[in-house]
């Protein structure tokens, strides 16, 4: 009787769940936005544009391969509410691969917070998101790809001509949030294509500045460890295949900035003999020109109070009991801040060997 | 029929797993950014403490039930206080796993379904194991044990590519005062399979009290292993801040990830699946424990199960109440109450010590 009832009692759950089942959400009633931009209009309205790649058997002649909807809204719940209404789908975000901010919306912290707050309270964000800043409208944008014909699970890479992904500024939403209070993200301009063009500059949250594509290799050389990267001097033509960089105090608020590289020489004007002298002269003129353009990036975001080498944070880390001493007594680190840059390249190969 | 020696210690090694898995984590990080290593160490030290003083117990009385040897020990007021203690520890953790596990379902498996639909079939299926031998435990343990060790070893490889450590930065600089609320965090939950250890002793074949208390160091100094790299990867890809405010941060990373293209699209499915059986085993165990008190104590079976059923069904509505953040809030703000768990086997032991040298100077 007892394993009757019991049988029964699964027969009947059994039964329930293929039921309840038919009410599940199928991937026809989703709308998955690969792309988000999102920006405040000329009227103060927040504007997020979803973007999704068409499915294949869409392909029509022309027709673009990318599908646009476009919610308005006092807040950022209103914009997902308001695409919803059009496109009759939940908006579903689980396969963001890229967020590009606008420049209205990026200057308003409060708009910045509540953007990413929606993002984090939602269980299905993907916290590698892609994070992009553009000085362009959201028109713009729609203009430019419904001329496209390609779209790849790449996305953003695809949409983004002439500049190969790996020389890319890139920034994901986890990193940035671990950053520090500045943070710096890649830059998109619409012109006949959706370029990348330098990074901005961000402080707690709100847009500071922008800096143009050398900047960003001063940038990435001073931040990150990067990859075949092209750089030109006067007299010579370099790609430096590695660099790495490394960020130490050395008394109080003195701090010594080192990058190491690791370059060919692709044309010089120099009579470089590496056997006689390792290239002396390419390196000479190569440190000096990373180290001016390093310093004049760090004294300009210095100037408009923002610790672009993330110092501060550093000081945080590694330094953390002076950090707060620091803190307690006022100083100011970021200004008082003495930076020593130091370059040392390993040259590989000779010059003449092209 | 009784499990086997091999069996019982899969079963707790498992068990030691389930509860806010997930949540460890957000809610350490919350207390003490990434000094919660500290408060983990200290937490696997007083368990191992607490595993020790159950099976030295235990092993006093072979052959006794949980509550005969507590009635032989300590008298009847006391035995039936910490009995009764115990009983009470054990429904709230079961009710509290029940929620959380069932929530996770809700959020990331089943969106569509309500909660306490998903509460229902988990209950009917945790029940439904109760009234099984003791024997179907250890199979299933036996069973499961590789499935789950092998998947946290594959997850813990798929997530680790996007760690930044540098992120655990700064370390040990957290005041005495969040190591201490840390620990207290970490001491409410986990390990909380401790307390049913004393109601499945009895039902082991051949139990082997120096087997058992080898096995379990080397068991705790695993799951130790286990929390403690998945704390660091947490917060080495997510930061201290982002980590702390969000509820299951292990299953955000790995529903990031399925952007990879690797082998599967949704990593975090496996993860899910692998604390689904950790909850399984463990709300099983714990529901077993309740079952066999009541075997053992009351002689109106059939009320005070019902009775008992009824309790959990209103302890899950009351859990029920609010979104999972919150009742997860304050299940870890009333630690106070929830904390003694750990104490209550040092609590009996410590008891039965001096009642043992008050009647050897008599």
């Amino acid at each position: 009787m007892k394993k009757k009832a019991i049988v029964i009692f699964i027969v009947v759950f059994v039964i329930s769940v293929s039921f309840y089942n038919t009410a599940n959400t199928s991937i026809d009633d989703i709308y998955i936005a690969n792309c988000i931009l999102a920006d405040i209009n000329e009227n103060g309205m927040i504007e997020m544009m979803f973007i999704s790649p068409k499915a294949k058997e869409s392909e029509e002649g022309s027709e673009s391969d990318y599908e646009t909807k476009t919610g308005l809204g006092l807040s950022i719940i209103d914009c997902f509410q308001s695409a919803e209404r059009q496109t009759g789908k939940e908006i579903f975000i689980g396969h963001l691969k890229s967020l590009i901010i606008g420049k209205n919306i990026a200057a308003s912290k409060e708009k910045m917070d509540e953007l990413f707050e929606y993002f984090e309270r939602n269980s299905t964000f993907n916290y590698f998101t892609s994070v992009f800043f553009t000085n362009n409208k959201i028109a713009d944008f729609e203009n430019t790809l419904h001329q496209k014909q390609d779209s790849t699970t790449g996305f953003i890479e695809s949409i983004i001509q002439n500049t190969p992904s790996k020389r890319f500024l890139n920034k994901n939403y986890n990193e940035i949030i671990n950053e520090g209070a500045c943070y710096s993200i890649p830059l998109l301009t619409v012109n006949e294509n959706i370029e990348y063009n330098g990074f901005a500059l961000f402080k707690n949250n709100q847009y500071v500045k922008s800096y143009n594509n050398d900047d960003t290799l001063t940038y990435k050389l001073a931040c990150e460890t990067t990859y075949d990267n092209y750089i030109t001097s006067p007299n010579c033509d370099i790609v430096i295949n590695k660099s790495s960089r490394s960020l130490k105090r050395t008394k109080d608020t003195e701090f010594e900035l080192t990058i190491y590289l690791r370059a060919d020489v692709l044309y010089t004007n120099f009579d470089a003999n590496f056997e006689e002298n390792g290239g002396e002269e390419i390196k000479i003129e190569l440190e000096n020109q990373i180290e001016e353009s390093v310093y004049k990036l760090f004294e300009d975001a210095r100037a408009v109070n923002a610790d672009i080498f993330n110092i501060e944070k550093y000081m945080e880390r590694y330094h953390y009991k002076d950090y707060m001493n620091y803190k307690e007594t006022g100083v100011d680190i970021l200004n008082s801040a003495d930076i020593t840059v130091k370059v040392d390249t390993k040259l590989l190969r000779n010059a003449t060997m092209y | 029929m009784k499990i086997s020696q091999r069996q019982f210690q899969l079963l707790f090694f498992t068990a030691f797993f389930a509860l806010n898995f997930l949540t460890l984590p957000s809610r350490l990080s919350a207390e003490c950014a990434s000094d919660g290593i500290i408060c983990l160490i200290i937490t696997s030290i007083i368990a191992y403490g607490a595993v020790c003083v159950t099976i030295n117990f235990m092993a006093k009385y072979p052959g006794h039930t949980f509550y005969s040897a507590l009635h032989n020990s300590l008298g009847k007021p006391l035995a039936i206080t910490f009995y009764a203690l115990y009983i009470i520890h054990l429904l709230i953790f079961f009710t509290y796993c029940t929620r959380l596990i069932c929530d996770q379902i809700s959020v990331y498996m089943l969106r569509e379904y309500p909660i306490w639909f998903i509460e229902c079939i988990f209950l009917s299926c945790v029940i439904f194991l109760c009234f099984k031998r003791t024997k179907t435990f250890g199979n299933i343990a036996q069973i499961l044990f590789y499935f789950i060790f092998i998947s946290l070893i594959l997850i813990i490889l798929l997530i680790i590519q996007n760690a930044h450590f540098e992120n655990m930065l700064p370390m040990f600089t957290s005041s005495f005062l969040e190591y201490f609320k840390g620990t207290v965090v970490t001491s409410s939950f986990l390990y909380s399979a401790v307390i049913a250890m004393p109601f499945i002793i009895p039902h082991v074949d051949n139990f082997d009290k120096k087997k058992s208390l080898k096995f379990f160091a080397v068991a705790i100094a695993c799951v130790l292993t286990i929390y403690i790299i998945y704390y660091v990867l947490c917060i080495s890809i997510l930061g201290t801040d982002l980590c702390s405010r969000l509820v299951f941060a292990a299953i955000s990373i790995m529903e990031s990830n399925r952007n990879r293209n690797f082998i599967f699209e949704r990593y975090e499915i496996l993860l899910l699946i692998t604390i689904i059986f950790l909850s399984f085993i463990y709300a099983s165990v714990v529901i077993k424990c309740i079952k066999l008190a009541i075997d053992k104590t009351a002689e109106k079976r059939k009320i005070y199960y019902i009775s008992g059923f009824i309790l959990i069904i209103f302890l899950i509505a009351l859990f029920n109440y609010r979104d999972i953040g919150t009742v997860m809030l304050y299940f870890l703000e009333s630690s106070n109450i929830t904390m003694p768990f750990i104490m209550l086997p040092y609590t009996v032991y410590a008891l039965f010590k001096i009642k043992k040298r008050k009647a050897e100077k008599k």
